[in-house]
This record gives structure tokens, C-alpha cells and sequence, in this order.
């Protein structure tokens, strides 16, 4: 046992060999070793931070991540405020999808025109449906007609049409005195010109409420 | 001084007489100097060795901590990232949707400004109004009202069609009631740049035409 120590002690120095000629060698080996690694630890002292850094992320991004965290409470509100918005403009969506049809289906477009006529005690001498054109904000469809009767049934006539829940434009009128029979009220006959608005595919209505496509079953 | 220096060569003539009493001690000095430097060597290795390993052992003091630091610092900001990334989309989502809400504001904003109004007749109650305070001197035979329409943009002007128009023709007793009447007429706020042709040539028969501009509360479709 003592003897395999001793020729392991024996291995070990035989490697250091050449250094043992002179007791120089070894001072300058162990003065050059001892002096790398003293500069060694102090230049890793000095650069600690370059050592212990994270190359993963740029300081910006960690900046920002940082804010981000930072900011989240806000964030949360804003984002909060942000969809109250939208439900406000859903809201504004559907009250216009109320009084802004889709299409204008003549018939009942028609019979409505006569029927508010009728409630004002006009005579109704035509309704023509003109042009379709289509505006930046709305589709329209122009109608014309003639109603006689009182002035203040033409007034009540027109008032009807502006109200109704889907309204329509009066755009142009021209009201002219009729020739009335002695001790009746003066007649007027009034030439009507309306619009009636709808959502058209390249208007702003069209964009903002594209029709609903129907489910393909 | 004296006294250890007695001593120290008191302890040398020790060490001779031992030397020659003792065959071994006196073998080594016929040992060469090699050997002496030798050992010399291996103890001046073994103290530089010493140093070297405690410098080691300070570079592993000082590169542990780093590294744990490090490993801290990337952990910390792995954590910061998971944490800032659902905050982020957040954030993204907020941007679009609140770009896409002042598009559809702006856009509602205009569509509401078609929805129909009354301002025809708001002009027809306006020239009745003008109308009443000489009902008897003033008698309308005809009217025409047209509201200012909305126009492709390429024109600059409003054309023919889109713009507006008031043509009131009346029978006015004199040209003083036809001038207040137009006053009440221009006082108005529905009503625009209203004239009529009173000129001593025109002026026949006491019927006055008014032309004027009507005014819409929106831009007409």
C-alpha cells in the first residue's frame, strides 16, 4: 500500500519533471499561473453585470415588459372603456338598423305613402316610383306624388313621413291654390318629392351593416 | 546578540559532531546538488500549487455567484415575458378595436346624419309664421321648396339639382307689407338670402315673387 503511494507520489512528480531542474521554473510558472488567474477574477469582477445578463431579450424588450406589467392595472381599464365604447356603437347600430331598411319593397312602400294620405284627408292623385341612386352615406329611392287638399293637411302629410319610425325625406315640395267652390276652405295640390333611405351595398351604411347572409343549410 | 549568536554555533558543532558519529548523515553530502535543487523545486511547486488552487477556489467564489445572479436575472425576466405577453395581445386588441370604434363612430355618425327630418316642413311653418302677422295683406298663390341634396364629389359647386331653392309667389297688398313680410322672412334662421323683386318695373299687379335659399338641419341624401 505504501508502496503504490509512493509510486503514485513517483508518477505525479515525474510529470512536473522538467520543472524540477530548477526551483526558478517553478516560481515562474507558478508567478504566470497565479497571475492569470488574479486578473482573470478581477476582470470577471469587474464585468459581473456582462456575466449575468440574459441575451435572450434586448433591454428594450425587457423595458417594455416591464411598463407593460407596470401599466396593467390601465390597461384593464382602458381595454374595459374600449368595449363599453363598442357596445355604445352597437347600440347606435341597432337604432339605425330601425328607421334604415335593408331594401324598399315598392308595394307596401306605396300603400303606406297612400294610407299616410289618407289619415290627412288628402286626395291622393299619384305616387310614382323613381330612380334608385346610390349616395355616399344611403341608398335612396326617389318617389314622387300629388296629394290635394288642405293646407294643413299637406302639413300633416308631411309630418306623418318624418316621424314614422322609418321616416322619409321630403326633399322638394311645390304647393299650388286650387280653385275652391264659394264658402269651402281653400284646396291646395301639392307635388311631393320624397327619399326614402335604405342600406346599399356600396354606401357607408353598406359597409357599416353588410346584409345578413342567410345560413347555407 | 552575543548570547544567540553562542547559541546558534553552539548548534552547528551539535550538528559536525552528529554528522561524523553518524555514517548516513555524513552519505548526504555526497549526494550531487541536483538532487538539493530538486527538492528545492518541488517545495517551491508545491507552495506556487497551493496558491494556484486558492486562486481557483476565489474564481469559483466569485464566477458562483455571477452565475447564480445570471441564472436568477433569466429567470426573473422569463417570468416578466410570460407575464407582459397575454398583457400585450391585451394591449394589441385594445388598439384594433378601438381604431375599428372610431371608424364605426364616424361611420354611424354619418349614417345617422340621413335619417330623415322634418326640415321641410320646419320651412313651411316658418313662412306661415312670416306669413300670419299680415295674413289679410298677403296672399300665397304658389310655392316651391327644394332642400340642398347631397352631390357627387367631383363637383366643387352644388349643382342645379342639389341645390337649394324657395320660390314663393304672393299677392301683396302694398310694397311696404311685401318688405316687412321679406324682413320676417330673412329673420328666420331656416331661411336664406330671401329677395324678391319689388323693382318699380316689376312690381305689377301687387304680385311679388321671393326667392331664397331654405336651410336644412342635414344634408339631404
Amino acid at each position: 500500500m505504501r508502496k503504490e503511494k509512493s509510486k503514485h507520489r513517483m508518477n505525479l512528480l515525474a510529470r512536473f519533471e522538467p520543472l524540477l531542474v530548477s526551483h526558478v521554473r517553478c516560481h515562474l510558472l507558478g508567478s504566470v499561473l497565479s497571475l492569470i488567474l488574479v486578473i482573470g477574477i478581477a476582470w470577471i469582477w469587474k464585468n459581473a453585470d456582462a456575466f449575468a445578463t440574459d441575451d435572450r431579450y434586448s433591454p428594450q424588450q425587457i423595458e417594455q415588459a416591464t411598463q407593460l406589467v407596470a401599466d396593467a392595472e390601465n390597461l384593464r381599464n382602458q381595454n374595459a372603456d374600449i368595449m363599453l365604447a363598442s357596445n355604445q356603437i352597437d347600440r347606435r347600430l341597432e337604432a339605425i338598423r330601425a328607421w334604415l331598411p335593408q331594401s324598399i319593397q315598392w308595394q307596401p312602400t306605396r300603400q303606406r305613402i297612400e294610407e299616410t294620405a289618407e289619415q290627412a284627408e288628402l286626395e291622393m292623385m299619384f305616387v310614382d316610383k323613381g330612380e334608385t341612386r346610390t349616395g355616399q352615406r344611403v341608398g335612396i329611392q326617389q318617389v314622387t306624388c300629388e296629394v290635394q287638399g288642405s293646407y294643413l293637411g299637406i302639413c300633416q302629410f308631411l309630418h306623418e313621413l318624418s316621424s314614422d319610425p322609418k321616416p322619409i325625406w321630403c326633399d322638394s315640395v311645390t304647393i299650388r291654390r286650387v280653385p275652391a267652390d264659394l264658402g269651402k276652405p281653400v284646396e291646395c295640390a301639392a307635388t311631393v318629392s320624397l327619399r326614402l333611405p335604405f342600406v346599399a351595398g356600396n354606401t357607408i351604411a353598406g359597409k357599416l351593416m353588410p346584409p345578413e347572409v342567410p345560413d347555407a343549410k | 546578540m552575543t548570547a544567540v549568536a553562542s547559541s546558534v554555533q553552539q548548534d552547528r558543532s551539535a550538528v559536525d559532531q552528529q554528522r561524523t558519529k553518524n555514517p548516513r548523515l555524513q552519505s548526504t553530502e555526497l549526494l550531487p546538488t541536483r538532487f538539493f535543487a530538486r527538492r528545492h523545486a518541488i517545495r517551491v511547486l508545491a507552495t506556487w500549487g497551493i496558491v494556484v488552487v486558492s486562486l481557483s477556489a476565489l474564481l469559483c467564489g466569485v464566477l458562483i455567484p455571477i452565475w447564480l445572479r445570471g441564472q436568477r436575472i433569466r429567470a426573473g425576466n422569463s417570468n416578466l415575458i410570460a407575464q407582459s405577453q397575454p398583457l400585450a395581445e391585451l394591449r394589441q386588441k385594445s388598439q384594433v378595436m378601438q381604431q375599428e370604434n372610431q371608424r364605426r363612430s364616424k361611420w354611424a355618425s354619418w349614417v345617422e346624419s340621413a335619417k330623415p327630418d322634418d326640415s321641410l316642413l320646419q320651412t313651411l311653418a316658418v313662412i306661415a309664421a312670416a306669413t300670419q302677422a299680415s295674413e289679410k295683406e298677403i296672399e300665397i298663390d304658389s310655392m316651391q321648396i327644394q332642400l340642398p341634396l347631397e352631390y357627387p364629389a367631383p363637383h366643387k359647386e352644388p349643382p342645379q339639382w342639389a341645390s337649394p331653392k324657395l320660390l314663393i309667389t304672393a299677392k301683396v297688398s302694398n310694397e311696404l307689407n311685401a318688405r316687412s313680410w321679406l324682413d320676417r322672412l330673412n329673420a328666420s334662421d331656416r331661411i336664406d338670402d330671401a329677395t324678391s323683386r319689388l323693382g318699380a318695373r316689376s312690381w305689377s299687379g301687387g304680385t311679388v315673387q321671393v326667392s331664397a335659399k331654405p336651410v336644412a338641419t342635414r344634408w339631404l341624401p
